[in-house]
């Protein structure tokens, strides 16, 4: 029992088949071959499936595919344009804020939103807009600071 | 049957988490200061450890002792107010790695001077490619982004014993100074052979193309290293030779107990570490955190619920690990000044080594606090809440 929903996927219109029981994250995986958002709890706990509908983000994971028609949906895959990494990208690799890598994705969607409610959040605001965001490997002191780094350097980019 | 395999530590903070605490426990009965009763009792460097092997390249002492420093030990210390306890606990460890183990690496370079190194230590996060390439721009005098790591297949990387256990480093790390060293050799070989002066520096593109006339040529290092082992006498038991090297550990915390709930905030968590010389400082800053971080959430929260063998909490939701928010309100790392006398470069492994000393620290910072002494983990609100109850004579029942 499939159905064609259509939405627009990082700026492109797009189209897919989809059946009622799909999430977003085996919808981008499986027809767009988009890979930075992930399934690791399946449950809403970790962020690893971060994904931006309508620019707020939502578990991939508990999001069914359908609910994504007519939507804007944005991925990570978005933060770069084309070989130039966005600020909060370059941040986290000079602060050194990831080793295996798996929440990566998660973790840079949601230091972008909260950057874009909070400019220049302090120590605090930043580990509890982060909060939703687990990695097992612990390099939550490198993404703070990585978080404050690209607050910087949006700051210094910003014309006027 | 309950799921198991290697977990960062390996056995070895379970085994810390009972030496360290009991070792306050006595230091306390018999009235002396933790710190002054380690002072005198610590293994020594020079001295044989229980496997017979005399304790050489451990620098635990000094990190203890630095540890003390950083929590300013001598120092007046707040106890807090109320309901409010303040305490703090020191813990103090090492750990051999597993030997022995064989580890095989190629370094080779190609006929446009591109230099490629295949070794089958697995990267996941940990920065083995980075500190491998850092080895091999090291010994040919290139930069380390030169160097290209191709990704694990078994089909191409030479043997490894495997990426656990701390080794890698140490053993891949040797195996790959080797190879390097090999082609080295070969390379000034092959200047030799073309009529280049001692010493140049010519661009290995240039070399093969005045030896072949065109884009040619291959050189390849091959390094091979097994440390030196002896098995224990079956008799005894006893080696003069178990391990290659010691990882060492201590820890510090500050912790401020509720008295009224139970629940316990890191105020400080001190991890200070001997990893011999830092290949990459950054990378070793973040293995200390790491798995400091990691033992944290043993510690304080996490327990897997087992009923008739089946885990009953193999859920996030369930089983808490560390995040964002339960991070050490302080927390320092360091790694002491020490130079591994038989490691690649003078370094030695980290993975594990933040991990074996956090669990006792934080005991014997909560029993310091409130004169509670836990010897189950996790230390969470109930168990020091039913602890506190048990000391006032004032039990809860049992669940």
């Amino acid at each position: 029992m499939t159905r064609t929903i259509s939405f627009t996927l990082n700026g492109e219109p797009v189209a897919a088949e989809i059946k009622p029981h799909h999430n977003l994250v085996e919808l981008l995986q499986r027809e767009f071959n988009l890979l930075g958002a992930r399934e690791s709890c399946g449950q809403g706990m970790c962020g690893c499936c971060t994904v931006l509908v309508n620019g707020t983000a939502v578990s991939g994971c508990l999001y069914l595919a359908a609910f994504v028609d007519g939507a804007e949906v944005t991925t990570v895959e978005s933060l770069a344009n084309g070989d130039t990494l966005s600020p909060v990208q370059e941040a986290f690799i000079e602060a050194g804020a990831f080793q295996c890598g798996y929440c990566t994705p998660g973790f840079l969607l949601m230091t972008t939103q909260l950057l874009d409610a909070h400019p220049d959040p302090d120590d605090d605001q930043i580990r509890h807009y982060l909060s939703g965001n687990l990695c097992r490997c612990a390099a939550y002191p490198e993404i703070i600071k990585a978080a404050k780094l690209a607050a910087r350097k949006r700051r210094d980019a910003a014309p006027g | 049957m309950p799921p198991a395999g290697a977990l960062r530590g390996f056995g070895i903070p379970q085994l810390v988490w009972a030496y360290e605490s009991h070792t306050d426990m006595i230091a306390r009965a018999l009235k002396v200061d933790p710190l002054e009763f380690r002072r005198k009792n610590i293994l020594r460097e020079g001295r044989p450890h229980a496997t017979g092997q005399i304790l050489e390249n451990a620098k635990h002492e000094r990190a203890l002792e630095r540890v003390a420093e950083r929590l300013n030990w001598t120092k007046p210390f707040d106890r807090g107010t109320g309901t409010l306890r303040r305490g703090r606990g020191v813990a103090v460890a090492i750990k051999a790695v597993i030997s022995p183990t064989t580890s095989v690496a190629n370094v080779i370079i190609a006929g446009d001077g591109s230099t490629t190194l295949y070794c089958g230590t697995v990267d996941m996060g940990q920065g083995s490619d980075t500190s491998m390439a850092q080895m091999v721009g090291e010994v040919l005098n290139i930069p380390t982004e030169s160097v290209r790591v191709v990704q694990r297949d078994t089909d191409v990387t030479p043997y490894d014993m495997g990426t656990l256990g701390s080794r890698s480093l140490f053993h891949m790390g040797h195996a790959v100074r080797l190879a390097a060293e090999e082609a080295r050799d070969k390379i000034k070989a092959l200047a030799r052979d073309v009529g280049e002066p001692e010493g140049s520096n010519i661009p290995l593109a240039e070399l093969f193309k005045k030896k072949y006339g065109m884009q040619a040529g291959n050189i390849v290092g091959t390094g091979i290293y097994k440390p030196d082992y002896v098995p224990p006498d079956p008799a005894t038991g006893l080696t003069p030779n178990a391990t290659p090297f010691w990882m060492c550990a201590a820890a510090g915390a500050e912790v401020e107990v509720d008295t009224e709930t139970g629940q316990v905030k890191i105020a400080r968590l001190i991890n200070v570490v001997d990893c011999g010389r830092p290949v990459n400082p950054r990378i070793v800053e973040t293995q200390i955190s790491g798995a400091s971080l990691m033992q944290l959430g043993f510690t304080l929260f996490e327990k897997m619920h087992l009923d008739a063998g089946q885990v009953t909490n193999a859920s996030l939701a369930d089983y808490k690990i560390p995040g964002m928010l339960d991070l050490p309100v302080v927390m320092e790392n360091e790694a002491v000044d020490a130079h591994q006398s038989n490691g690649p470069f003078g370094a030695k492994g980290v993975g594990e080594t933040a991990t074996f000393c956090v669990s006792p620290a934080i005991a014997n910072a909560i029993a310091d606090a409130c004169g509670v002494r836990l010897t189950e983990l996790p230390l969470n609100a109930e168990a020091v809440f039913r602890a506190l109850r048990a000391n006032a004579d004032k039990p809860l029942d049992e669940e």
